[in-house]
């Protein structure tokens, strides 16, 4: 970079000082904390270990065209429900954060909705709203698209549950972006939607990275919603319900291991290049 | 030239309220007032960023109803410079031109001699958050000056340098607007600021601007002792006109007696307000002589400040008067001692007492004296 001089995330504040970490509390709350971490490392264990001690059973079921079919289908409808979340949600978050409006509780309560309610209710709203017969569904279906065990009725369930998780998270971004910026970019002659598009939008990056991250995590984890208006083409985890209903625990694991394997490390690497990042700019 | 007429902008809990104002080209007004008067929400209203607002924000001669900030030629600097965060020192200058729709080319072109003027060259590669106030300053204001804006509008510009630094920003800032023949106003706290750049001054209180007019005549001459205070006259002593044979004087509402200039309706009672720097103090006896009137008061308290102390009296009202170090190293005041104080006449402002009157509220006569145009 010209200059020497590393470009900053201003939205990133840095602690004063670090705590060290013999600090009393700071043990004591690691022991807790770690009690959380142990827990979740044991229910991978579990499924990790005897699948590991037999890698030719794991890699039979890995090289099985069906399972690689799931996981591909799982994975780019997680991957086009973030893209709607990121074109329709970014947008919402920006209003709902800048706007102050009569009704804004409603919408609010509208927005975290899926959060609270059973993912088989969220199925049933979903199936009943995109069914060939519902509020949506009919003039798609008119038009030919169709959401009942189909792809579309996937991607509508998927971007259901995770919207909260994005809308949320890119709304507290723009609340970190002063008004006064776009205030004083209008004032230079930039029109609102050049103001949005270079200074509030670059300013949110980060948010839309990582509430991409997290929606897509929970779009690819959805089963119930998913499962109640598209049983097939099958996701991975209703492939996971499938073989465990016809299969069995063994089959099942198999598929729930691989599963666990993939988003762990895919989890991983992003978490990794967001420390590197933060490691970068710590050294600016 | 700018003008503002009849200027409202209801906010929930907040209003800007009738705001009738003149300010000619080439004019550096400074918007005094206290915190949560509304003289930020002026400024952005003048620029535009308040749609709602009712009345007419005229920009010569031009009605700016319903023109967008982007349209209107005006620049607003705010206090923390708001310079955009993920833009370095050069890009930060050259998004006005950006925003026209230059080419990169011809933006380098415009931008290279403005950088080179505000010094800032050799770091136009660094972000914002590497510079220090007076760095970020200067790329705000080189921002302001490279979108070609006729009007500037300063928000605190002044509040976040060093004191070291203050003054001789002060004067770069000067230049700056003097050579481009700006029109400015700016929101300030600081009197010093005012007094030191300002052509006029206009004072708001609770949303709508209670005077206005050329900064002498604003701080000799204020209009309510709400104002007054504000303006730094720290007595305001309440007080009715006696004639003598001699003179025309005035009795306080305690034993201090003071003479004064201009013309007085008998019988009325008045305020008299007075800077504590203005009052001397002497060990002398009290006596009348052909300028000054004398009378004595016990001192109660004497605090000690950055340029000398301030001493507080007790003659009959509480009176506080302002000494220099000098001075109170040649008259060694104590607490409990009786002195003398006096006043020149030309430092007592006096207007008419008002039951209304109380510090930093609009009263019924604030808001009349608003009802014309404050032309400044």
């Amino acid at each position: 970079m010209p200059g020497g001089i590393l470009k900053e995330d201003p939205l990133i504040e840095k602690p004063a000082f670090r705590v060290p970490r013999y600090d009393p509390l700071i043990a004591l709350f690691s022991v807790a904390g770690s009690l959380l971490i142990l827990m979740t490392a044991l229910a991978i264990l579990t499924i990790a270990i005897p699948e590991l001690a037999d890698p030719i059973h794991l890699l039979s079921v890995a090289g099985d065209p069906a399972i690689a079919t799931a996981f591909l289908l799982t994975f780019s409808a997680g991957c086009v429900a973030v893209g709607l979340l990121v074109v329709f949600g970014t947008p919402l978050a920006y209003v709902m954060n800048r706007v102050h409006f009569r009704g804004k509780p409603l919408v609010e309560s509208l927005i975290d909705i899926p959060l609270v309610l059973p993912h088989t209710v969220a199925g049933l709203m979903i199936y009943l709203l995109f069914m060939s017969r519902g509020l949506i569904g009919a003039p798609f279906a008119e038009a030919g698209v169709f959401f009942e065990d189909a792809y579309p009725g996937i991607v509508a369930a998927m971007v259901f549950v995770s919207m909260p998780y994005y809308v949320n998270g890119v709304r507290e971004g723009f609340a970190k972006v002063p008004v006064r910026l776009e205030n004083v970019a209008r004032t230079l002659g930039a029109t609102a939607w050049k103001t949005f598009l270079w200074i509030s939008l670059p300013l949110v990056r980060r948010h839309i990275i990582s509430s991409g991250v997290v929606a897509w995590g929970r779009a690819v984890g959805e089963f119930a919603a998913v499962v109640m208006i598209a049983y097939f083409p099958m996701v991975v985890s209703t492939l996971i319900y499938q073989r465990f209903s016809t299969g069995g625990l063994a089959e099942s694991r198999s598929v729930a291991f691989l599963m666990i394997l993939v988003c762990f490390i895919l989890f991983f690497i992003v978490r990794w290049l967001t420390h590197r990042m933060e490691d970068g700019h710590d050294q600016a | 030239m700018i003008r503002l007429e009849g200027v409202c902008l209801p906010l929930p809990g907040f209003e800007l309220k009738n705001i009738n104002i003149q300010i000619k080209k080439g004019t550096h007004l400074f918007l005094v007032g206290p915190s949560g008067s509304g003289k930020t929400l002026l400024l952005e209203t003048i620029a535009g960023l308040h749609p709602q607002v009712s009345g007419k924000v005229v920009i010569n001669g031009r009605d700016m109803t319903g023109i967008p900030p982007e349209s209107r030629g005006i620049g607003l600097l705010y206090q923390d410079y708001a310079l955009f965060p993920h833009l370095n020192v050069r890009e930060n200058v050259e998004f006005s031109l950006r925003a026209r729709g230059l080419a990169e080319g011809e933006r380098r072109e415009r931008s290279v001699p403005l950088l080179q003027k505000f010094g800032l060259s050799s770091f136009s590669d660094r972000y914002p958050g590497t510079l220090s106030g007076g760095e970020r300053q200067r790329v705000a204001l080189a921002r302001a000056i490279a979108a070609g804006q006729e009007i500037l509008l300063l928000d605190e510009p002044f509040a976040a340098i060093d004191p070291e630094l203050r003054s001789r920003v002060f004067e770069e800032v000067a230049d700056i607007i003097q050579s481009n023949n700006l029109t400015v106003i700016q929101v300030s706290h600081s009197r010093d600021e005012a007094y030191a750049l300002a052509d006029s001054v206009a004072v708001m209180m609770n949303g709508t601007i209670v005077q206005a007019g050329a900064r002498e005549e604003v701080f000799s001459h204020p209009k309510t002792p709400g104002i007054a205070r504000f303006l730094g006259y720290e007595n305001l002593l309440h007080c009715m006109p006696q004639k003598t044979a001699e003179a025309t004087l005035f009795l306080t509402a305690g034993n201090c007696v003071f003479r004064s200039q201009g013309t007085i309706e008998m019988g009325s009672p008045y305020t008299a307000c007075i800077r504590a720097s203005d009052i001397r103090i002497s060990a002398e006896h009290p006596r009348t002589d052909g300028t000054l009137c004398r009378t004595c008061g016990v001192i109660t308290g004497i605090i000690e400040e950055e340029h000398g102390v301030k001493v507080v009296l007790d003659c009959g009202v509480p009176i506080v008067a302002r000494l220099s170090w000098n001075e109170q190293a040649n008259l060694r005041l104590y607490r409990g001692q009786s002195v003398t104080i006096s006043i020149p006449p030309e430092c007592i402002h006096l207007i008419q007492y008002s039951p209304d009157d109380t510090p930093y509220t609009t009263d019924n006569r604030e808001r009349t004296i608003n009802n014309g145009y404050g032309v400044v």
